[in-house]
């Protein structure tokens, strides 16, 4: 019975603490160099840019870069804007221990329909393998995991010492500046590292104010 | 997280129970696979979570790493067959903590870790600056480009390994590019430099190198090329839409003779998936060379000596011209893997020139020189054409050019010769058609057979006025035919076998009438020639023997000669890595002297200047080797290369020449004789990422020996030559840019009558202030010698500009001393000169440019 009040008073003071926690600060970003085929039959994957932010209180933020967006629809109709943005074919975002710490945040627009669904932090399981490469200056490690049916490699910084990572990617013990897939249907590789790079016109997504939340299953469905 | 707070209830003290003689079952099994357990703490004692602990192997590379929960412990095992020989702790905020792991197991195995505080190395990386794609380099105009650069040559020029001569060649590594793409598609074949003098650096994405580019689908893998191409990528904004650039430009010279000058450029560009073009007017009388433009770079040139242009001075100084052109390209492809492909250009220019020489020939007796005060006036009108077909497919390759060309020339001066006046008149023309097919199959397996035909007619009908005031008239009808069948057969992936046959026919006329002579003479020339060679190896590191055996018949007038000749060669490549190369080879070659040496005719090639041959078939046997070093680097921005090359040359005429008045008379003597030249030269280019600096040193090192006939007697000659080279650019700043170039040119010449040599300078540096879209270009030009081979001379110039993404205003303003003549000596294998030429004044050009 004691136990329970004090669970009970626990979960009460963690929302308070929630509600009025500031709005962390971004400690740093990277933005990647992102591949993603959408259909199979595509030879050359479609690329865009992302960044992720990584907060003072551990979580991050994964979302679609702005600045110089190239998007390609069809084989032969290409369309570049700066701006153009908002026409990003999957304008997905990543939010790691956010809103809620421990939980992973996954959101997704489909037409002007805002979707979100929660899950546990993934817990990837890495083997660490030989073999070193330079980043951004950043010296290397190699490691790979298999994550819901996919074998991931990835390459992550000993010198930023944050299990991070690109999209759901994280658990290493440096934030993950490359990450590839084995069928080459993805690919994220770091081109820039720095502080204040958070713009304002970029989709900051740490607000899901108006997002409708769905379960992981259902969501899937939704973006069928 | 903080819900999740641990509290054993009943079931899980059950659990417990089955799952503890597991866990000691697991232990066991540890015990052989070693697990390294322990706490990690803050230096007050408490207990650390998220601690990464890392087990390290001796090469520094993580083996294995855990991280410590709540109250600080940590578990972490050694995977089998990996070994360990440190163990480390990391945590953001915390200095790292490493241990040798013999030491960790003996210690208490509580590891208290410090505060620090980190701070994060910004870092940007301009998105794949450079990468390698198989035989591909892709090179991003972005990482390369520096914000003065205007054109897609400008870019080109700065690419590591890649060299853009004057008139707009392009080299890799010291060959001649093969083909050059916009998109995959060879719209200008060899006229590129119309696309990269026009096409804005800001319409390309990147620039990619093809190496050991074979353009014929149907031969790759199978007939290896040493030669690169280079494509184009363009930006997607600038594919599917017409573009385009327009220049306006207007000013005066500030000086005598004041002039009126302007500059046209409009530029229509297309580039379609099945369709490009590209169409333009240019004038100007600011000295630009537009000729050049629709000139074909040469393909199978190779760069022997990098120092070709150190003498010339910075284009737009001399020379008064008034230029046009007019050209237009079309390409469009026929279905899958067909192409039409349509060239046109017209080209005026009248170009006027007043230059001073003393010349001194090297094989005439008491140093008689020759004084010309020259101020000439030449036109040209240039028309060309040409039309090709293409089909590209993968198993045959079909392809049929059909060029034409006219010249209607024409030049005339008034000439102070050793102080009598002349008038020098010609009249030049020129008519040309050729038709080229070239047929590939390679149906099956690894062998080939590729088949060439070239035939082709010039006409060229000119007339000279001569010293003495008679009229020179000499008509040279040549009819050329050459095919060549080649069979290609690969036993295994390191041995083919090439067989190639070709005949080779060619009909010359001439017909010469001046003073009252009237003469005509023909030539005639068949060869056939089989050649069949062995190739070891593949693409990459190979050595091919080459044996050419040739039937050749020469008929001139009355005289016929008929011979059978063999020439044995070797070359070889070895890629040792994928930056080292080298490439080395040896040739005896035979070489009938051309019609213009044999031709027994006296023919004035210049009012001053005539030569005629011995009237027997002659000829020339040389061996030929050379060894080629190189390295190329781009990721770290090297660039290196070494060659070393040595000619000999045997041959059975000699000049002997008269100089009257003013007036050079060769004629050829039989006379056994040699030359011989070698050649040493290198370069070196690094980049380096801080203040994007780059630095390349070039030197070239020549010598060589040759007879000549002076008093009837055979002498002997040697000719000596240094020249090198520095040019270095930087950034310092963001808005600040630099670069300068510095040459020393060294040319000595010995005989036994006389010696002479030179030695001169040359520097240029230009200075870049580049605020926003504003820049200020300001350069010098500096031309001096220890010797009075070159006198001092200096240029400035400065632009101011304003350059947006849609169009730029510039002001330019040239010559700003005022220098009006250049003054040097040079030295040539025939003699030595001194010459003055009149340079354009100072003067101010306005212009802008609308890019669409």
């Amino acid at each position: 019975m004691i136990m329970k009040r004090y669970i009970f008073l626990l979960a009460l003071m963690n929302l308070f603490l929630q509600l009025t926690a500031q709005e962390p600060k971004v400690e740093f970003s990277i933005r990647y160099q992102t591949y993603h085929r959408i259909t199979e039959d595509q030879k050359v994957p479609d690329p865009s840019n992302r960044q992720l932010d990584i907060m003072t209180d551990g979580s991050s933020a994964f979302y679609p870069y702005y600045g110089m967006v190239k998007t390609i629809i069809g084989k032969d109709t290409v369309m570049t804007d700066e701006r153009k943005a908002q026409s990003d074919y999957e304008p997905y975002h990543v939010l790691k221990n956010r809103p809620r710490q421990g939980k992973l945040t996954y959101t997704a627009t489909v037409f002007v329909n805002k979707f979100y669904y929660e899950e546990p932090m993934p817990e990837m399981q890495w083997e660490t393998l030989e073999g070193d490469t330079v980043i951004c200056g950043y010296p290397c490690q190699k490691a790979q995991t298999t994550f819901r049916g996919r074998t991931w490699t990835a390459w992550y910084a000993m010198d930023l010492p944050y299990g991070d990572g690109p999209w759901k990617l994280c658990g290493l013990p440096g934030v993950i500046l490359k990450a590839q897939d084995a069928l080459g249907d993805f690919s994220f590789t770091a081109f820039m590292i720095g502080k204040d790079m958070v713009q304002k016109e970029d989709c900051h997504p740490f607000v899901i104010k108006g997002y409708k939340k769905l379960t992981p299953k259902a969501f899937e469905e939704e973006q069928c | 997280m903080n819900l999740c707070i641990f509290v054993p209830t009943k079931q899980m003290r059950m659990k417990r129970k089955t799952i503890l003689p597991l866990l000691m079952l697991l232990a066991s099994s540890a015990m052989t696979a070693q697990t390294y357990k322990g706490r990690v703490t803050t230096a007050a004692g408490q207990p650390l979570a998220n601690v990464s602990v890392l087990l390290v192997n001796e090469k520094g590379n993580n083996v294995k790493f855990a991280r410590t929960d709540k109250d600080g412990h940590f578990s972490v095992d050694v995977p089998e067959g990996k070994t360990v020989s440190r163990i480390a702790f990391v945590r953001l905020g915390y200095a790292r903590q490493e241990m040798e792991i013999g030491s960790y197991a003996k210690s208490s195995k509580t590891v208290a870790m410090t505060e620090q505080v980190q701070q994060i190395r910004e870092v940007k990386v301009t998105p794949e600056k450079f990468r390698v794609k198989g035989d591909t380099l892709i090179y991003s105009v972005s990482g390369y480009r520096e914000k003065q650069d205007r054109t897609i040559e400008d870019v080109i020029a700065r690419l590591p390994g890649v060299r853009v001569s004057t008139d707009g060649t392009i080299t890799y590594q010291g060959k001649a590019i093969n083909k050059f793409y916009v998109d995959g598609k060879d719209m200008l074949g060899g006229s590129y430099a119309m696309v990269t003098k026009n096409l804005s650096a800001d319409k390309v994405d990147s620039v990619q190198v093809l190496q050991n580019h074979q353009p014929v689908n149907a031969l790759r893998g199978k007939r290896f090329s040493d030669v690169a191409a280079m494509n184009l990528v363009l930006k997607d904004g600038v594919k599917l839409k017409w573009t385009g650039t327009a220049e306006l430009g207007s000013g005066m010279f500030l000086q005598h003779p004041w002039k009126w000058t302007r500059k046209a450029r409009l530029v229509e560009m297309f580039f379609g998936n099945k369709l490009q073009s590209l169409s333009m007017y240019k004038h100007n009388n600011v000295a630009e060379n537009v000729a050049r433009e629709v000139q074909m770079m040469g393909f199978d040139y190779s760069d022997i000596s990098p120092l070709n242009n150190i003498d010339g001075i910075g284009e737009g100084r001399d020379g008064f011209n008034d230029s046009h052109l007019l050209a237009t390209n079309w390409y469009t492809k026929i279905g899958e893997s067909s192409n039409v492909r349509l060239q046109l250009s017209a080209l005026f220019d009248k170009s006027t020139r007043h230059r001073y020489s003393e010349r001194t020939y090297l094989d005439i007796a008491d140093n008689a020189t020759v004084v010309e005060d020259r101020a000439s006036a030449s036109y040209t009108q240039q028309y060309k054409g040409e039309l090709n077909y293409s089909y590209n497919g993968s198993k045959y390759y079909i392809n049929d050019n059909l060029a034409g060309s006219m010249n209607f020339d024409h030049s005339r001066a008034s000439t102070m010769l050793n102080g009598r006046e002349t008038g020098e008149w010609v009249r030049p023309h020129k008519r040309s058609i050729t038709n080229a097919l070239d047929i590939s199959m390679s149906p099956f397996g690894r062998n080939y057979n590729h088949f060439s035909s070239k035939l082709s007619y010039n006409y060229l009908p000119g007339r000279l006025l001569l010293y003495n005031g008679t009229m020179e008239e000499v008509n040279l009808k040549t009819l050329k035919w050459e095919t060549e069948h080649n069979f290609s057969h690969r036993f295994t992936s390191w041995l083919s076998l090439d067989f190639y046959s070709s005949y080779r026919m060619e009909r010359k006329r001439e017909h010469v009438a001046y003073n009252d002579t009237l003469s005509n003479v023909s030539y005639h020339m068949d060869e056939i020639r089989v050649s069949p060679n062995i190739t070891f190896g593949g693409n990459k590191t190979y050595l091919t023997v080459r044996n050419s055996l040739r039937w050749l018949s020469r008929v001139l007038g009355d005289d016929a000669d008929r011979r059978w000749i063999y020439e044995p060669g070797i070359d070889g490549k070895w890629q040792m890595s994928s930056c080292w190369q080298v490439c080395g080879g040896y040739s005896h070659s035979f070489s009938p002297s051309g019609f213009e040496t044999v031709n027994p005719l006296r023919i004035y090639t210049s009012y001053n200047y005539a030569s005629s041959g011995t009237g027997q078939h002659d000829h020339s046997t040389g061996d030929n080797a050379s060894v080629d070093l190189r390295y190329l680097n781009p990721s770290y921005g090297w660039d290196a290369n070494l060659r070393y090359n040595y000619h000999t040359n045997h041959y059975k005429h000699l000049y002997e020449s008269q100089l009257h008045d003013g007036v050079y008379i060769r004629e050829s003597v039989s006379e056994d004789n040699r030359s011989s030249n070698q050649n040493i030269s290198g370069s070196l280019g690094r980049s380096f990422r801080p203040m994007r600096t780059h630095v390349m040193l070039r030197a070239d090192y020549g010598w060589s020996g040759y007879d000549i006939l002076y008093d009837k007697e055979k002498m002997e000659s040697r000719m000596r030559s240094l020249s090198l080279y520095l040019k270095w650019r930087m950034r310092p700043f963001r808005i600040f840019s630099v670069e300068e170039s510095s040459g020393f040119h060294y040319n000595h010449q010995l005989s036994k009558v006389r010696s002479s040599s030179t030695r001169s300078f040359s520097h240029t540096m230009n200075l870049y202030l580049q605020p926003g879209s504003w820049q200020l270009k300001v350069s010098g030009e500096c031309r001096h010698s220890p010797d009075q081979s070159e006198k001092f001379t200096f240029f400035s110039d400065a632009a101011l500009s304003y350059k947006t993404q849609k169009y730029e205003l510039s002001f330019t303003c040239k010559n700003l001393v005022g220098t009006d003549r250049r003054e040097y000596r040079s030295i040539s294998t025939t003699g030595s000169s001194y010459s003055m030429t009149e340079l354009r004044p100072r003067e101010v050009l306005v212009s802008v440019i609308f890019n669409i």
